[in-house]
């Protein structure tokens, strides 16, 4: 089912973006957290009040209110566009590369005429990918823990409750896995594949942003990936919501499966 | 033993017929050139035949076995160059070995360092840094490292220079004599001549000759020049069956000759020739035949498929 010489390969290519993104998750909730100790507690209190902080803090986080003490605010880091950002695009930049950008190179025709099914060359492609899940969310978790050791904090954080906010954040980076495999799969072109997952994440933040603005519009926004990536939820409930995690595994899953299924059967013309 | 058989092969995109109903085979030990111009469908047949197309109808058959629905079993024993050979650029030659062995789960480098040896080939220049020849020559030691019983290689020789060209030959006729098959395309007629067995011709997705060399050879039109005395070239109508114009110039006709020499020569003997010259069958026409688009709908347009050759080649 995994060639490991097809593994190897895809964990070789991508080693130094892998190496930048677990520095950049470390590094990012590290400088986050000494930036919100340099600050008064009031004082942060008080930018959660302005409307424009509030609502983005309210479309990232998931709830209305936000979790006004220092874990609260440490798990902001977690929800961070830029570490979204960051996120979002280690996932995809390696699946479009070893899906369709093998094809868009040429060198699918060096891959995919060895004695190896596209299935198992599609498992060993991305399965490498799903390793990185857990590792960047467990990295900004450390970040935080490490950082908290450096500075001064107004009251203590409590990193137990910031665990299950990993495992969620893991989840629905194993659902963009899916995600960009059949994006990837399904696509002629790297950029065009790159350019559609792009797009998901802009409307996934938009679904969760209309849903502020206009409550009617909450079934759809049931559409949104981040509609299940609540870590200020997760924080107010105080453990994991089994029904978010299920819902980001199966989209991972089924999407993942149906990528399998594309790959499998389609065509694949000369560079 | 037939390695590759192909049936009634079609392939379309769109209203484009790129493989139109094509039938041919590929006998055990056997060189095959596979030829035809831009767009005559030669890729689209091999990647058919790699399973990385589907057909639309028809077969397409390696060792016996369907080249989509057994292509894993049939790639283990299948070597390929395809015609723009793409590496991963961060990667040198070596390791590209390293990896197309581990792939394939061979316990050594197989075949790879005498070939990278005989090929003159630096293997640890990463590819980023090659030349389109040392590209190639890499190309081919992944398609041949593993010693393949099917070689299937699509313009191996367009990045190559002369001498390696002959390197290249040479390796592939030992190849044929202990009884591994090639499939060789190309758009060169001479190369195809001097090295194959047997030819396959494409034009628009049809197969319009399938035979041995010889064959082809002997249905190839001859060039005749012909001097008349005093201006005295006949009208096209007065020309035998099988003499075609090519040119008239003063009193000299070019022509060519399709048919035995002995009509021709006898018809001459009728006629007030000064000169004349008969040249030795010349296949670079019969090939333009093939391949002129024009004649694509002409019922002059010549089709040839023997039994004695590619087609049912022992």
């Amino acid at each position: 089912m995994i060639n490991a010489a097809i593994f190897r390969k895809t964990a070789r290519d991508h080693r130094w973006h892998l190496a930048i993104a677990l520095l950049a998750a470390f590094t990012f909730p590290f400088v986050f957290l000494r930036a919100l100790a340099s600050m008064q507690l009031d004082m942060v209190v008080q930018m959660m009040k302005v409307p424009f902080v509030s609502q983005l803090v309210s479309i990232l986080g998931g709830l209305d209110s936000g979790v006004f003490n220092f874990t609260g605010f440490a798990a902001f880091s977690f929800v961070h566009p830029l570490i979204l950002a960051v996120s979002w695009a280690i996932i995809t930049m390696p699946i479009t590369r070893v899906l369709t950008g093998e094809i868009e190179n040429g060198t699918a025709d060096l891959l995919l005429t060895l004695p190896v099914s596209r299935f198992t060359v599609y498992t060993s492609s991305t399965a490498f990918i799903f390793l990185i899940c857990p590792l960047l969310p467990l990295g900004e978790w450390l970040g935080l823990w490490i950082g908290s050791y450096t500075v001064d904090l107004p009251e203590p954080i409590d990193f137990a409750v910031l665990l299950p906010i990993v495992v969620n954040a893991a989840a629905m980076l194993f659902a963009i896995t899916g995600i960009a495999s059949l994006v990837s799969a399904a696509s002629e072109r790297r950029g065009k594949a790159a350019g559609v997952l792009f797009g998901i994440l802009i409307v996934s933040f938009l679904l969760n942003w209309l849903v502020r603005v206009w409550p009617e519009s909450a079934p759809i926004a049931r559409l949104s990936i981040l509609r299940y990536f609540r870590p200020f939820v997760l924080i107010a409930d105080g453990g994991l919501d089994y029904s978010d995690l299920a819902t980001l595994l199966s989209l991972g899953i089924v999407t993942w499966i149906a990528g399998a299924v594309i790959f499998t059967r389609k065509d694949i013309h000369a560079a | 033993m037939k390695i590759v058989s192909v049936e009634s092969l079609t392939k379309c995109y769109g209203d484009n017929h790129a493989v139109d109903e094509a039938t041919w085979s590929l006998s055990q030990g056997r060189l095959l050139g596979f030829l035809g111009p831009n767009g005559a469908g030669k890729t689209t047949t091999i990647r058919i035949l790699l399973g990385l197309l589907k057909c639309d109808s028809g077969d397409a058959t390696i060792f016996g076995m369907h080249a989509w629905q057994d292509s894993v079993a049939i790639r283990k024993r299948l070597g390929y160059l395809p015609g723009d050979v793409r590496l991963y650029p961060d990667l040198n030659g070596r390791q590209h070995i390293q990896f197309a062995a581990a792939a394939r789960k061979m316990p050594d480098m197989g075949d790879a360092y005498r070939l990278a040896d005989i090929f003159q080939l630096d293997l640890d220049t990463t590819a980023r840094n090659c030349s389109k020849g040392m590209r190639q020559k890499i190309g081919l030691i992944l398609a041949m490292l593993h010693k393949p019983d099917l070689l299937i290689l699509d313009e191996p020789t367009s990045a190559l220079d002369p001498l390696m060209q002959h390197v290249l030959y040479e390796e592939l006729r030992n190849a044929a004599k202990v009884g591994r098959t090639v499939l060789f395309s190309s758009h060169s007629l001479a190369e195809v001549e001097s090295l194959c067995e047997d030819v396959v011709i494409l034009r628009n997705g049809k197969v319009v000759a399938s035979t041995a060399i010889e064959t082809l050879r002997s249905k190839a039109p001859q060039r005749v020049i012909l001097r008349f005395k005093e201006h005295h070239i006949p009208p096209a109508d007065e020309l035998p069956t099988g003499l075609t114009t090519i040119r008239t110039q003063n009193s000299t006709l070019h022509a060519r000759w399709q048919g035995l020499p002995r009509d021709l020569f006898s018809w001459l003997a009728t006629q007030p020739i000064d000169d004349a010259v008969l040249e030795p069958p010349n296949l670079e026409d019969l090939f333009l035949e093939f391949y002129d688009t024009k004649g694509c709908e002409s019922k002059n347009t010549p089709e040839l498929h023997t039994s004695d050759s590619g087609r049912n080649a022992p």
